[in-house]
Formats: C-alpha cells, structure tokens, sequence
C-alpha cells in the first residue's frame, strides 16, 4: 500500500534534520506538531497545518508577496497527478510544514509530497472493502497534522494515522460499520492533544455523533451525540463513563423519533483556542417528511458548541427548526473579532448569513446572502427564530387520489445557498468571501414511490437555476451591515473552497477549470490559470525559501454532477481530473 | 450530503415517456445466449431481508427470492449466481446499480433483479429496464393477539396500546400520521419487522404494522396465537403492491424466458410451496387474481 522509498525520503530527511538544528537555535517550531503550533496557524506563513488554515476557519494569511500589484506573474511551479484510474471529485485542502506538503485525494489517498519541488516521498492507498456505499461520491476533505503524525478518515469510516515520515501506519481506529452505510470525508480536528470527528452517512435515521480520541493513541475520549435524549459519554481511567444526555427527552421531538433522529455530523468542525470551544454542526433531521416529527427537532440542523474537556454541549443554535426543505446545518462556523466582540459568521444552506456571539450562541445579526429565499421572510434577532413564509411540501399522507401531491417552488435548494464549501474571511477588510449558488427547487410529496421492492412516500426534488446565465456567486459580505459589496458570477455552481490573503486576494476555483483570483475590494478578477478539470478543491498558501506558493487541488466532482434536472446541463461537459496545481511569482 | 437527498433525483432525470416495448429483437448475440454460454444467471436480490434473501446458518443465501431465482435460472437450463445486494435511498437507485448501469465503485450488473414493483406509473419512470414476470402481491397487515383480530378499532386500541413498524416504511409514515397524529406516541420503530415480532412475542407491543409475508414468516410457527389481517385506516392508499422481475432495456429474449419461466412456476403450484416453505401466504399480482383464490380462504381461516 506504500510506495518503495525513493532516494528523495532519505534527502529530505537529511535536509530536514539539518533545518531542524537551526530552528531550534532560533527559538522556534520544533519538527513535531503542537498544539500550540496549530493554534498560532492562522498567523505563521511558512506551514499550514490545520483545515481551516488555522482551526478558526478563517482561511486567511498574513501573505503578501503576491498581491493585486504581481498577482498577474502568477504561473504553475509545479504540478502533481494523483494518478491511477481513480479520479472523481478532489475536495482536499492540502496542509504543509517542513517542507512536505500532505494531501489526500478521492477514494481515500494520501500523498506526501516535497511542496518545493513537487517529488512524491511516499503515497498511502487505503484499501476498501467492497460493499461500501458512500452517498455522495468518494471524496476526502484533507488530514491533519499532530505530532509526528498525519491523520485522515476514510470511506469506509476508519480513522488512520501515518508516519509523516515513512507514511507507515501508526494506528487506526474503527468509527463505524461501513457496512450500515458509514463512511467519513471531512477533515479532522485537533483540539487539546485530541483529535475530533464526526460522522458521514449511516444507514436511515443514524443518530450524528462528535468524538474525541486521544491523538497519539486513538484511544477514545469522549462521545457526544448530536440528538436531544441520547447519553453521552467520557472515558476515566480507560473506563466509559456515563456524561449526561444530549437536551431533554421528548422535549422536541414526538414518541420515540429522537431514537433515529439523524442529524450527521458530516461535514467536520472547527475549534476556537480564545473561547476553548469546538464548533460542530449537524445535518437535517429524519424522517424527511416533517409532518412527520413535529418540534424543533433538536439538534439537527443547528451548530453545536462543545467544551473540549468533556465533550458536555455549551451552547447551540438552530439555523432550520423543523426542517422540511433538506437544509443542513453542517456549515462551518468562522470566527471574527470586531469592536471588542468574540463573534462568529454561518452562511448556511437556508440562504441567510448568521452572526453569532461564540462566547454564548446569541444572535447577533441574520441577513440574506442569496437573491431568493422563500421559505422563510427574515431572522427575528430577538428570538432567533426564522419568520416562516409556509411555503413547505404538503404531506404525503394527506393526499387523497394517491397521485403527485401539490409542488412547491422554494428558494434555495436542498443542494443550499452555499454548500460543504468553506467560506473565507479577510481582518484586513472585514468581509466574509461566499461561495453561493442561486438555485430553487420544485418540491412535492410523491406517493407512488418504492423503496428496498415496498411502497414508500417520498419527496420529489428537480432542481432549478434561478438565472439563466449563471449559478454559482462568490459574494463579498459584510457582516455588520449584511450588505454584498461585491460580486463575482459563475455560469455553473460554486463548488471549491475560498482563501484570502494579505495580498489583498481571494483565490477560488470554479467547476470550469479555473483558479482566480480577485481584488478584495472591489472583486476584480486579476489572474485566473486553467487547471484542465473542475476546481472544487480548498487553496492554501505558504512561504518557503523566501517565495509564496498557492496550491489548490483539480479534479471535477462532488455532489453536483449526481444530481440532474437543469443544472447538469451546465456541467455535464465537464472532465474529471486527480491533480494538484502549485503555483509562485514568475522569476521573468 | 446527506443520503436523504438523493431520493428520487433519479426518477426526475429519467423523465421520458418511454414504455416497455418486446417487439424488436436484438441482432446478433442476445443476453440470454450469452448467459447460456456462460452457464450462469447472475439474479439479484436484496441483502440480509427474511424470508425473501438472507443467509442461513451455512452462510447459503435462501428465502423465497433466493429458491425463485434458483428455479427460474433452472428453466433456463442455467446455474445460478445470486448476487445479495444492499438497499439504497430508492428502487430506482437500485435499478440503475444492479440492472441497467452498475455502481460507480464498480462491480457491473446482474443479469436480472427480483423483488421489483411491477407497477405501470413506476415503469414509465424507469425506462431503462423492463419489468416482467409479476409474482406475487404484497400486503401491508397488522398482528395483534388473537381475539382482537375481529372487530380491531386501530384509533381506539393504539392509542391505548403500542404498535411495532420497520423505520422509514409506509406503514411507519402512516402510523405517524394517522388520526391526525393521535397514536403517534405509541409508534415504536424498529430496525426491521424480525425485531418487532420479537418484541411482539415478549409481550411489549399490542400489535405489528407492515408487509404480510415478513410479519407472517416472523411469526413463524406461533402465526395461530395471533390475528393477522389487513386494518382498514383512513388514507390508507397503498395498503398492496405487486412484485416482478427487472431485466435491462434491451434483452428482451431474457425478459421474454424469465417470464415464461414464472409462468411455468406459478402455473405448477412452485410460488405457492416456495411461500409456504417459509410460513407466508402467497398471493397473486393483482394482474393475475381474476378470482377468489385460495390463498385468501387459508387467510380466513387464520384469522
């Protein structure tokens, strides 16, 4: 499963060991990665070693070597395919320190890479077991990097950890059964020498789920379940210790429901070192008929606030009570200082941008960042509560011909004004970088539908582009004032990570091919380079040896192209792609 | 992404007005030659589901799916491979992994899929595959102890009583809904009707709602201790559906021999003794039941 070595692994491991002597004379990192490393990420610009570039999820660096005024000298240093027959969607956000950059790619890779000049050190392929059924492509997010080691969860809901060195398995640890439909793609986290992940998929109504396991060890920590009357639990002395329910029984949901309540925890999170909480949030609620489980249905569709030590929920927020439109709550939570104020930003799937108070979960603004939303008129900021338009599917089981129930048109889609992609934030202009899509979709209850040879009621589902020129919008949003400031259109949907800079830059790639990037100020595109497939990928960027290099992954997939109606026209064309793409200034 | 969302994505792109059509006969080497060349039926049939395909103390997969796949691949003048595969968020996913395309992991197909809907609407959404060969109608049913069977008023005993249903199955939906949610709260859900029989056997549930011939193979030799038969609930539309066979658009010799060989089983009493082998009643498609038929004087007697 591992590459033979190569001559590159032993002359970069002596490279390395004489770097290390002199970091240490001055004062610096030592080759291990701490917490505390990982904690001042956001701020030192020769590594990025968390997702998130820096586990605050802002995706900004300090860099400005490259900036508005040379952005245009930008060309490929090198680039790296990810070979084999296995391409399909490269969501990873790649991460780099000592001069090795770790990425991971579809159906489960990891490559370590030298990020200078783009020689492979060594490559870890996992093998899956047939019978797995990932839902929505084979896509991995990224690894994180701890110690001396790289960790990555897999499809078939394992977690690894490698040598960085020799990509040798150090240990692992089973999450799930990837049999019941299990499988994991986010990112992990690390948090206090422990390293945080949810869970992706799971058969129908798996309840979501945040846990903690020691980083060197994988030895489990805590566990926390994201549905109100499950226990949790926390590991003293080697022994699980019952740790209170998550909410109240039956508070909100109805009979035994809570029991299959759903609420993934699919996406990853983020941790915030200032306030000592991680940020997780939860998918939709089961069954999809909300008719079905009247209440708030907590904590599906809502960002978790956890206290690292035990795992014991500190706040929430519900972005979608009662959801009955497939919005997911799983976007990433960013945080943000501004006059004084520990805040934090959510576009979430419903189409409005959040501003919460991390300290306590209160709500401090909620406004629009899509053209159309029509399930919900406005946040009230005194409850926190949306206004409600009651435009939802009808129910199912009241239709009395058993023919195709009443269809609704609803703004956004269940696909969401903004999706897995993470979101950016520049301190140096205080916007927010959005990757939106507008789109709507056609939604009605279906009685004749069968499920495993049964009859079954589903929901029906034709997603629409709201325009016909384009999909896709990274939007420049202003969170004091919820006003766009700028805007960059997209003929097909926004599907990649966004990065700013101390360039004055944003970089993000589009379904098209191409990397670009924009003025922050004004959205001007400045540069933009053709990667040969779909960008859906996360830019990072890092100093080594005095130049700033930005890499972003290349390779067409995801969510999108499963799904069909009018918008697969739009990106049927596109080919799939498995590369990476390094990009510095022009010596000329 | 949630799985959720995928439901009927699928149904919605496939939306052609297509119908299932026999008349031309592939050129050259059909399906069905090249089966018999091969000396295998691959058949498809869903994992880990009494009595229909699940696998026996020997790791063999049997139940009624299994034995008609078998019988059918004989008539053929064939082997059998049974390929078990596991359910997804929608029969029409599972047309397109297991009949007319493959998973995009790979794997292939299977010559055909048995315990598919032989339904006119849900074939004209699936036009990449011809249903043949309906073989039995399903039920949905509840079990209660004998001698509440008779006059059973559902509103009145479950909302007193608790009632066993599969998760996320019609008769779940239903149950959730019905009287305005009034028995709601004593819904108990289970992973799958085997458990909820158990349940009902120990004396924890009144009843348990769903398909009759998992209930009825469920109950197994202890079916005369307890009433099972259709309740009649307001909006209850879809209470029966018939199951056939799938075969890719195109091999219309193998659809062609399929149906033929079901034919010849139903015709020779072969769905009756295979049902009955395991504790259920079998009932025919509703295209074939042109009169009482027997079946449904063994359920009086029952009940």
């Amino acid at each position: 499963m591992i590459s033979p070595y190569r001559k590159t692994t032993l002359l970069n491991r002596v490279a390395i060991a004489s770097l290390g002597a002199a970091v240490v004379f001055a004062g610096s990192a030592s080759a291990r990665t701490t917490q505390a490393d990982i904690d001042a990420d956001a701020t030192s610009t020769g590594d990025v070693l968390s997702w998130g570039i820096g586990q605050q999820g802002q995706r900004y660096s300090p860099l400005n070597k490259v900036n508005k005024k040379n952005v245009k000298k930008l060309v490929p240093a090198w680039s790296f395919s990810f070979g084999g027959e296995k391409q399909r969607g490269q969501e990873a956000q790649p991460v780099i320190k000592d001069g090795k950059m770790f990425v991971t790619a579809s159906y489960s890779r990891l490559y370590a890479i030298d990020s200078k000049t783009g020689e492979e050190l060594w490559q870890y392929d996992h093998r899956l077991p047939d019978g797995i059924l990932p839902c929505c492509d084979v896509v991995n997010r990224g690894a994180a990097l701890y110690d001396d080691l790289v960790i990555f969860g897999t499809l078939d809901a394992r977690i690894i950890a490698l040598s960085q060195e020799t990509g040798k398995v150090v240990w692992r640890a089973k999450v799930d059964d990837y049999k019941a439909g299990y499988s994991m793609t986010a990112a992990p986290l690390i948090v206090k020498d422990m390293v945080i992940t949810g869970v992706s998929g799971g058969e129908f109504g798996v309840v979501g789920r945040v846990e903690a396991r020691d980083a060197k060890t994988g030895k489990m920590r805590w566990i926390r379940p994201s549905i109100e009357g499950h226990m949790g639990y926390i590991w003293k002395d080697g022994k699980k210790v019952e740790n209170g329910i998550t909410g109240t029984t039956n508070a909100t949901w109805p009979g035994d429901m809570w029991k299959t309540g759903g609420a993934a925890t699919w996406q990853g999170g983020s941790y915030d070192h200032e306030v000592d909480l991680i940020f997780y949030g939860t998918g939709n609620p089961a069954p999809w008929n909300a008719h079905l489980r009247p209440g708030d249905n907590l904590y599906a569709t809502s960002t978790l606030a956890l206290d690292p030590d035990t795992g014991k929920i500190s706040w929430h927020y519900q972005y979608t009570p009662n959801d009955g439109w497939d919005y997911d709550g799983v976007n990433e939570l960013v945080s943000f200082n501004t006059g004084g104020k520990k805040l934090a930003g959510h576009a979430d799937r419903n189409g409005f941008f959040y501003v919460l108070d991390r300290t306590n979960g209160n709500l401090e603004n909620a406004f629009p960042f899509v053209n159309r939303i029509d399930w919900a008129k406005g946040v009230d900021l005194k409850t926190g509560r949306p206004i409600e338009t009651g435009v939802r599917a009808g129910d199912p089981t009241k239709s009395k011909d058993g023919k195709k129930g009443e269809s609704v048109f609803v703004a956004p889609s269940f696909l969401g004004a903004k999706n897995w992609m993470p979101m950016a934030y520049s301190p140096d202009t205080e916007l927010f970088y959005v990757p939106a899509n507008e789109w709507g979709m056609d939604l009605w209850n279906e009685p004749i539908t069968y499920k495993k040879g049964a009859a079954y009621l589903g929901a029906g589902f034709t997603i629409k582009p709201l325009n016909e020129d384009y999909i896709g919008a990274l939007r420049a949003v202003d969170p004091k004032s919820g006003k766009v400031v700028w805007e960059y259109k997209n003929n097909a949907p926004l599907w990649g990570g966004v990065m700013t800079t101390g360039g004055g830059l944003v970089f993000t790639g589009t379904p098209e091919g191409f990397l670009k990037a924009f003025d922050d100020k004004t959205g001007e595109e400045l540069w933009k380079f053709q990667t040969g497939s779909g960008v859906v990928g996360c830019p990072v960027t890092w100093e080594q040896d005095g130049e700033q290099f930005i890499a972003v992954p290349s390779g067409w997939g995801g969510a999108v192209p499963l799904w069909g109606g009018d918008v697969a026209k739009k990106v049927k064309y596109l080919n799939q792609g498995g590369s990476l793409w390094v990009f510095k200034l022009s010596d000329v | 992404m949630d799985k959720i969302k995928r439901l009927f994505i699928i149904a919605t792109m496939v939306a052609s007005l297509a119908v299932q059509n026999f008349a031309i006969a592939q050129e050259g080497e059909s399906a069905l030659d090249r089966i018999r060349e091969r000396g295998v039926l691959e058949v498809a049939v869903y994992t880990n589901f009494p009595p229909f395909s699940y696998r026996d103390e020997q790791g063999r997969i049997v139940g009624i799916d299994a034995d008609i796949a078998r019988a059918i691949a004989k008539s053929l003048g064939v082997a059998a491979a049974i390929r078990a595969v596991g359910a997804d968020e929608s029969m029409g996913d599972d047309l397109r992994n297991n009949v007319w395309k493959g998973h995009y992991l790979g794997g292939g197909v299977a010559d055909v899929m048995l315990h598919v809907p032989y339904d006119a609407a849900f074939a004209k959404a699936n036009d990449r595959v011809i249903f043949v060969a309906p073989y039995y109608r399903e039920q949905v049913v509840i079990a209660v102890e004998k001698g509440q069977g008779a006059n059973l008023d559902p509103l009145e005993y479950f909302s007193r009583e608790k009632v066993g249903v599969e998760l996320d199955t019609l008769t779940d939906f239903y149950l959730l809904t019905a009287y305005n949610g009034k028995i709601r709260n004593q819904v108990v859900h289970f992973p799958n009707i085997g458990e909820a029989v158990a349940a009902l056997k120990k004396g924890d549930l009144a009843g348990v709602a769903g398909p009759r011939s998992e209930i009825e193979f469920a109950l197994g030799d202890q079916y005369t201790d307890y009433a099972v038969g259709p309740v009649q609930m307001p909006g209850l539309r879809n209470s029966g559906w018939d199951l056939g066979v799938a075969v890719k658009q195109g091999n219309d010799a193998l659809a062609q021999a399929v149906e033929k060989a079901m034919t010849q089983l139903r015709q020779k009493g072969s769905l009756n003794e295979i049902f009955a082998q395991y504790h259920s009643t079998y009932q025919l498609p509703s295209r074939l039941r042109l009169a009482k038929v027997e079946s449904n004087e063994r359920l009086a007697q029952r009940n």
